[in-house]
């Protein structure tokens, strides 16, 4: 696999990929996922590099409510409207990353009020309650996803290789089925991947799933909806 | 649903990889930590335990950079442990690029550690090691600092003791099956595997296929494994391919893409 | 032990599996190969591709060579079907039989090629070969990972980036399937070539007997090297439809290219691993280890082309298989080990359910070449035995 810059429609050169740097732990492995790729990625909060990105990936481990304050906190949320949403960029969200996107979270929601997302998908973060009192949270390990449509970013992967590393207690319940690439199982579906226009997300880990996760962010690092 | 995973299990002494029998004898050099987890990776196997056998000041640097460079082209979880006293060493392996770190002796000494570093780092980044050995027919024991230090503690209610300090997994060691490739502790399995909500690991005596498949099959969530891949034809490659085909739940084989 | 309904695979090999119907994924891969793939596409993915590098350097591409019927094809079809100019590339193992070296003469000589060969040292061969016996029942370490790691360590010295080697795995193995079009590269070596084994870990085992430095022709090198180079290392059975007896009469009528009788298999097929006098005592330990010898293979590939009915496969390897190929006495001279010694590190290696017994088994007869194989004695002062060592104190 051979990589470099890709061009812009205008002809002019990109300068590669960023990854989202919002104070989270441990972007290393997402990091080095999309070196190995064959891509140049930079680590950053800063608006200018983040507009000079020809895709934008948004990692994420730990609590929403922090994360979320992190990302008003440093002007994140209104860099990724106008680079995603206004501009067009590539965009794959990952594990809490995805979550952001969603409308509310009720993870550590004080007296009931939940978390406010940037409401990017028609969507809720919910506890993951398993109707099987033997399936414990979190949800930790391999599992499989079903592919309720196609995306390109699951090209070239047989279905029956579409096992992934899932870390996680809560997730996303999307109002539009449309949204939804893909469920796993787990006591109860878990929205695996959304995707809409140019916006992809994951709740798992593709750089902690082996070849099917590299396949898979390449497919994304090649992606030019 | 989750699917059961196939672990090597790698003892690092001074940044190389060694295996004994039973914690102790018969030592063998086993190879490059970062090569052999990149063959490993590209096996497929679903994670790798790294533990640091004799832990000091110095070598929790070179641990350091040897997860560092495993994460480079290795993209599957790892768990790291080894003399782990502080939320400091947690950290440090944490962002070195460990997903879970192990502790053994320390959750002995000071429980109270345990709890703290799940409250600071998630449950899911704590993974307990217990290792113990069979002092009578009827009795086992747990041993710490290496299997070096005898603790009167059942394994198994110290294991259920370890999931209410809220660790994410326990990984569960025979020492006197280590190494011996004489089938794991089936027994002691199927009692922990009962009565623990956490996944359970379990370690000591693999040494054919059918071990394998007795261990998922009583109960253990994952099997870690040493001497067989290290010195048998079972690699993880045909062990993934046999446990898929006698319908275990495991990650489909390469095959199976046909 | 259980094998392939349709030809006679044993469930002991490796990557492999069976449906319910009992039949192998192989079997299942040949299947999609002459049914499912469009070799024309395939072909005109290869001109694209070649397109892109020829003329680009001093070379267009290097092509792997041993000598075997596979490489004296891949040679040919790149220079006289592509019009490429190869840089052939040598790995010497040192068990090369002497009519291979009459063959090659004629090839180059015919052809019109570049070649280079690598010989490593004997001394550091045979730690080697040793070490990986011991810990892998498999004395062809070397061999793999020279061929391998070396050639594309003079693919970045020469930059030259595109590299043809032979069949696909999904010819014969269950590493890899048809329509994955598998790159030669790093995963796939420590998937189905260096026993699992690297250099680093080689350093290790032999806990100082040969210098780090001495292991460098068997590193591969980083993948960020090959980046830079924009190396395409590929199968040309990625791209066309593989044809082993079709290649092999090519190659004898083009080029005059002979064959010769090889231990432990039928005499028909003088086409098959004629490169190696060792051939006989690597099929023997595959027989102790797994139950299938040469012959098995080889009968699979007729069955599964349509030569040879199961039966017939049957019968072959009945008469050939699991004879105690002769070319073992100098293997055990050059490794100094008795047969007792060599029988009980293959019998640990043994893959389930599959027991060998050594009491049934039949002497194979002797290859007529076998007095020129060398054997120069070379004294072995600090021979490490057949346990497996403790490595650096």
């Amino acid at each position: 696999m051979t990589g470099g810059a890709e061009t812009a429609p205008g002809g002019q050169a990109m300068s590669g990929v960023a990854i989202v740097d919002y104070g989270i732990n441990n972007v290393r492995s997402v990091k080095n996922a999309v070196e190995y790729c064959g891509f140049d990625p930079v680590v950053t909060h800063d608006a200018d590099a983040i507009a000079d990105a020809s895709h934008v990936i948004l990692p994420g481990v730990g609590a929403f409510g922090d994360a979320m304050s992190n990302v008003r906190a440093r002007g994140i949320d209104e860099m990724l409207e106008r680079q995603v949403r206004e501009k067009g960029k590539p965009f794959l969200a990952v594990c809490l990353g995805m979550q952001l996107l969603a409308n509310t979270s009720e993870e550590h929601a004080d007296d009931g009020v939940a978390h406010r997302g940037l409401g990017w998908f028609d969507a809720d973060v919910l506890r993951l309650k398993p109707n099987d009192p033997a399936l414990k949270i979190p949800h930790m390990g391999w599992n499989m996803v079903g592919k309720e449509r196609n995306h390109p970013i699951l090209a070239n992967i047989r279905e029956s290789n579409l096992a992934f590393y899932f870390v996680h207690s809560f997730a996303m319940r999307c109002r539009d089925a449309g949204d939804v690439v893909g469920f796993a199982q787990y006591g109860q579906p878990v929205t695996a991947i959304i995707a809409r226009d140019n916006i992809a997300a994951t709740q798992f880990h593709p750089e902690k799933s082996q070849d099917t996760g590299i396949e898979l962010m390449s497919n994304f690092l090649r992606w030019n909806p | 649903m989750l699917k059961k995973r196939l672990i090597p299990k790698f003892l690092l002494r001074d940044g190389r990889l060694v295996k004994y029998t039973r914690f102790f004898e018969n030592e063998r050099a086993a190879g490059n930590p970062v090569t052999t987890a990149k063959v490993y990776n590209d096996y497929g196997v679903d994670e790798l335990i790294v533990l640091d056998i004799v832990p000091s000041a110095a070598s929790r640097g070179r641990v350091v950079d040897i997860i560092e460079r495993m994460s480079e082209e290795i993209f599957m979880p790892f768990t790291v442990g080894g003399g782990v006293k502080t939320l400091d060493d947690v950290n440090m392996l944490l962002r070195a690029g460990a997903d879970k770190v192990s502790v053994n002796s320390e959750a002995v000494r000071r429980p109270e550690f345990l709890r703290e570093a799940a409250r600071t780092f998630g449950d899911q980044c704590m993974t307990v090691s217990i290792d113990y050995k069979r002092i009578s027919p009827n009795h086992a024991s747990v041993f710490i600092d290496g299997g070096r230090e005898h603790v009167a503690l059942d394994p198994i209610e110290w294991a259920q003791r370890c999931e209410d300090l809220h660790c994410g997994e326990v990984l569960l060691g025979s020492i006197d099956r280590d190494g011996t490739m004489s089938g794991y502790d089936l027994e002691l399995i199927h009692k922990a595997a009962s009565v623990l909500g956490v996944p359970l690991i379990v370690s000591g005596g693999c040494g054919s296929l059918q071990h394998a498949i007795d261990a998922l099959e009583a109960g253990a969530s994952a099997v870690a494994i040493s001497s067989m891949f290290l010195f048998t034809d079972h690699s993880p490659i045909k062990l993934r391919s046999h446990l898929f085909s006698r319908g275990l739940d495991v990650r489909a084989s390469f095959s199976s893409r046909n | 032990m259980l094998s392939c309904s349709k030809c006679l695979l044993p469930e002991t090999a490796e990557a492999t599996s069976f449906d319910e119907a009992g039949s192998c994924s192989v079997c299942a891969q040949i299947e999609v190969r002459d049914t499912q793939i469009n070799w024309e596409e395939r072909h005109a993915q290869m001109m694209e591709l070649v397109a892109q590098y020829r003329d680009k350097g001093l070379y267009d591409c290097i092509v792997p060579y041993s000598g075997g019927k596979d490489s004296v094809f891949q040679l040919w079809y790149v220079v006289k079907k592509l019009g490429l100019k190869p840089l052939v590339v040598r790995f010497d193992h040192w068990f090369y039989r002497p009519l291979i070296e009459e063959n090659n003469t004629s090839v180059f000589k015919q052809l019109g090629v570049d070649v280079l060969n690598f010989t490593p040292n004997w001394h550091v061969v045979r730690e080697l070969m040793l070490e990986s016996l011991k810990r892998r029942g498999d004395f062809c370490w070397h061999c793999h990972t020279g061929i391998y790691a070396h050639t594309m360590q003079i693919a970045i010295r020469y930059e030259t980036p595109l590299l043809f080697w032979g069949e696909s795995l999904a010819e014969y193995q269950s590493f890899y399937s048809y329509d994955e079009m598998e790159e030669v590269d790093e995963k796939r070596f420590n998937r189905a070539m260096n026993l699992g084994i690297t250099a680093d870990d080689m350093y290790e085992f032999l806990g100082g007997r040969v210098a780090k430095r001495d292991l460098y022709p068997f590193v591969y090198p980083p993948r960020k090297e090959l980046m830079r180079i924009k190396c395409r290392s590929i199968c040309l059975g990625s791209y066309i439809k593989w044809d082993t007896k079709k290649h092999v009469e090519i190659i004898k009528r083009e080029l005059g290219w002979k064959g010769q009788e090889v231990e432990g298999i039928p005499p028909e097929y003088d086409y098959e691993k004629i490169e190696c006098f060792f051939q006989g005592v690597r099929d023997y330990l595959k027989y102790i280890k797994r139950g299938m010898g040469r012959t098995n293979h080889l009968a699979n590939i007729d069955i599964r082309n349509k030569r040879m009915t199961r039966e017939q496969g049957e019968a072959l390897v009945r008469e050939f298989d699991g004879k105690r190929p002769p070319s073992l006495d100098l293997f055990l001279d050059y490794l100094q080990l008795t047969e007792e010694q060599f029988l009980g590190i293959a019998i640990k290696h043994e893959v389930s359910p599959w027991q060998f017994s050594p009491n049934t088994v039949e002497p194979g007869r002797r290859m007529p070449d076998m007095d020129k194989w060398n054997n120069t004695q070379v004294p072995w002062p600090n021979h490490p035995g057949v346990e497996i060592g403790g490595g650096k104190g």
